[in-house]
């Protein structure tokens, strides 16, 4: 939090995105924004629940969508139905929640689940349904991402190991690619987008010189004509294009005229400067005719004296310097952060008009609203079960691989668990399920008593169920045998650590007081009465 | 017997390659554990995945731990190989 003023990046993602959202982090580092990111495999929760990363954030939120981990570990993908549903809900209740720049992506799906009509059936229908829904929003926006892994020459995009063992699908080399393309999407909301392009034409538009080559002896190969594909996409955009070539005008006027291999026409350019004078002063004069500022220029050239100079001269000028090599061409401009922009439409504009009087507060509210009635749905059902040692290894396991949600983080081998047992410990192990599917054991707990107190050496839920209200209904069902065993406080060890943070805002709720960040361990009470779900029966 | 002797090296250098490619490291110390490496959680899962590939084992998340060595590793593979085979 060393810079809270800027506002950053927020990530969710229906897969495990940690490689994501560091690569997305690497990038933003500079800039003194931070990436923040929602539980491992949340989407729904994080949309409904204002303390979530997404809600609490006026940055850009990205949401990462596989299709198919909707339907996750189901034989049938209809078993994903009801959660796209909920999704899809969610979604278009998000520009009155919000006052984020929302980007939405659909990534590939997997080489299994593309070699299965069924899934693939699902998956379309699931892609189109999303796609429907939030194109109309206004300030979210959908990222499309065909394409990424060659622009960015991805050698290996899928993961399929990783897929199943840790619900990481996708490789280092494709979530790298993935951040470029989210992260400088991200910063075209921080900084404005530039307005003109203003284009060289030998060997930038052509190759070749047209003053000694002729008209028809300048080249427009594959490449080159992908450069000029790419300016008139600029264009589509709403950019302007202009020309600035040291030529005779009429040497380029000819091969706009004759050459058949030019895709770009003389109606596209708005303005142009072609002549003897130096390339920094056409820029100029160039601005004072548009009426638009330098800093909203890009120059693209090949000639790298003259990109020197116009770099020196006008600084506020983004400079392209273009490889000669045309098939490279293209693949660097697609590179080119200076050309980044949304595709802003009417939508944006009337985001301010979706805001009414006082609507922050509203939108919680019904956020709120909603998101109780959304847990009611879910059905959640919560066991504790008395720790045995059929499940010890699980438990070890839990204590050193919980790392957000865990109070004191305190690592138990199966041995040190066998012996807390022994010595009159206790231990709940927790199964968490919902109509969405089976979670399987997910939380641990471990308790000594001394006297009337209860000591809780470890309470932890595995990130997969955060914000579900799971860790309160653990504390209700604690508080319960606790007080069954004559306990009348719980006392809760907790230890601040970098990753901890959902396990201190629990604190915070339960305790109604703020739970240092730093690294300062500390201790809550917290009194039996409050929390049992029968009415108190006094302690024998 | 030297057959066998032969195998363990050569898992033990596939593993002690696929630690330098993940950890972008020229050479691996096959007693050090992989935290101290530079591994963590998502790199283990890199690890674990390449072997998948090169070895066909199927290793567990928790088989490659902060405190696993590469040589530890490699035993573990190599008891997956053998029980297989077995």
């Amino acid at each position: 939090m060393s810079d809270a003023t800027k506002p950053g990046i927020a990530l969710a993602a229906t897969f495990t995105a940690d490689g994501l959202r560091d690569a997305m982090a690497r990038r933003l580092r500079e800039s003194g924004r931070e990436v923040l990111a929602a539980p491992y495999g949340q989407l729904v929760e994080p949309m409904l629940d204002p303390g979530s990363v997404l809600l609490a954030h006026a940055g850009v939120n990205v949401v990462l969508l596989r299709a198919e981990d909707l339907f996750r570990g189901a034989a049938d993908p209809s078993a994903g139905d009801r959660l796209l549903d909920e999704l899809l809900t969610v979604l278009s209740a998000v520009p009155g929640r919000s006052a984020a720049t929302w980007l939405v992506a659909l990534t590939p799906p997997s080489p299994a689940a593309l070699a299965d009509p069924a899934r693939v059936r699902w998956t379309e229908a699931a892609a189109r349904r999303i796609t429907e829904t939030v194109a109309p929003l206004p300030g979210v926006h959908l990222v499309a991402l065909d394409g990424l892994a060659d622009r960015y020459e991805v050698p290996e995009t899928h993961d399929e190991y990783a897929d199943r063992i840790a619900h990481l699908p996708y490789t280092d080399a494709y979530f790298d690619a993935l951040a470029d393309r989210l992260v400088r999407l991200a910063r075209t909301t921080w900084t404005k987008p530039r307005k003109v392009v203003v284009l060289d034409c030998d060997n930038t538009l052509w190759a070749g010189v047209c003053g000694e080559d002729g008209p028809l002896g300048v080249e427009v190969g594959a490449g080159r004509r992908s450069v000029q594909e790419f300016m008139l996409d600029q264009r589509a955009q709403g950019k302007l294009l202009c020309l600035c070539s040291r030529n005779e005008e009429a040497d380029v006027r000819a091969v706009f005229d004759e050459n058949p291999g030019m895709v770009l026409t003389l109606k596209d350019v708005t303005a142009h400067r072609i002549g003897w004078q130096p390339k920094a002063r056409y820029l100029y004069e160039l601005s004072q005719e548009l009426g638009l500022a330098l800093d909203s220029f890009v120059f693209v050239d090949d000639d790298a004296v003259e990109c020197a100079s116009v770099r020196a001269a006008l600084p506020e000028v983004a400079v392209v310097e273009l490889t000669r090599d045309a098939d490279a061409a293209p693949r660097q401009l697609a590179h080119e952060s200076a050309f980044d922009q949304l595709t802003v439409t009417d939508e944006d504009r009337l985001r301010a008009d979706w805001y009414g009087a006082e609507p922050e507060r509203r939108a919680l509210e019904q956020s709120l609203t909603d998101y109780e009635e959304f847990l009611a749905r879910c059905a959640i059902d919560v066991t504790m079960t008395p720790l045995t040692d059929s499940a010890l290894d699980r438990a070890a396991q839990l204590t050193t691989r919980t790392t957000q949600f865990t109070l004191a983080g305190t690592a138990f081998t199966v041995p040190e668990l066998r012996g807390l047992l022994d010595a009159g410990g206790r231990g709940w192990t927790v199964r968490v399920s919902d109509v969405f599917g089976d979670y399987g054991t997910v939380g641990l707990i471990l308790a000594r008593p001394d006297g009337d107190v209860l000591d809780v050496p470890v309470f932890l839920l595995s990130c997969r169920v955060l914000n579900r209200r799971v860790e309160t209904r653990m504390l209700r069902m604690l508080a319960d045998r606790a007080a069954a065993a004559g306990c009348r406080t719980l006392r809760l060890p907790y230890r601040p650590t970098a990753r901890n943070a959902p396990a201190r805002r629990f604190l915070e709720e339960v305790s109604g007081r703020a739970v240092g960040a730093e690294d300062a361990a500390g201790v809550l009470a917290v009194e039996v009465a409050d929390w049992t779900e029968a009415p108190a029966v006094a302690a024998p | 017997m030297e057959a066998n002797e032969l195998k363990s090296r050569s898992v033990e250098n596939t593993v002690l390659d696929v630690f330098g490619t993940i950890l972008g490291l020229d050479d691996v110390d096959p007693d050090i554990p992989f935290a101290a490496l530079g591994g963590d959680s998502m790199r283990a899962v890199r690890v674990l995945s390449r072997l998948w590939r090169d070895l066909d084992v199927e290793l567990p998340v928790h088989a490659l731990g902060n405190d696993t060595t590469a040589a530890e590793l490699a035993a573990a593979v190599r008891a997956h190989l053998d029980g297989r085979a077995a």
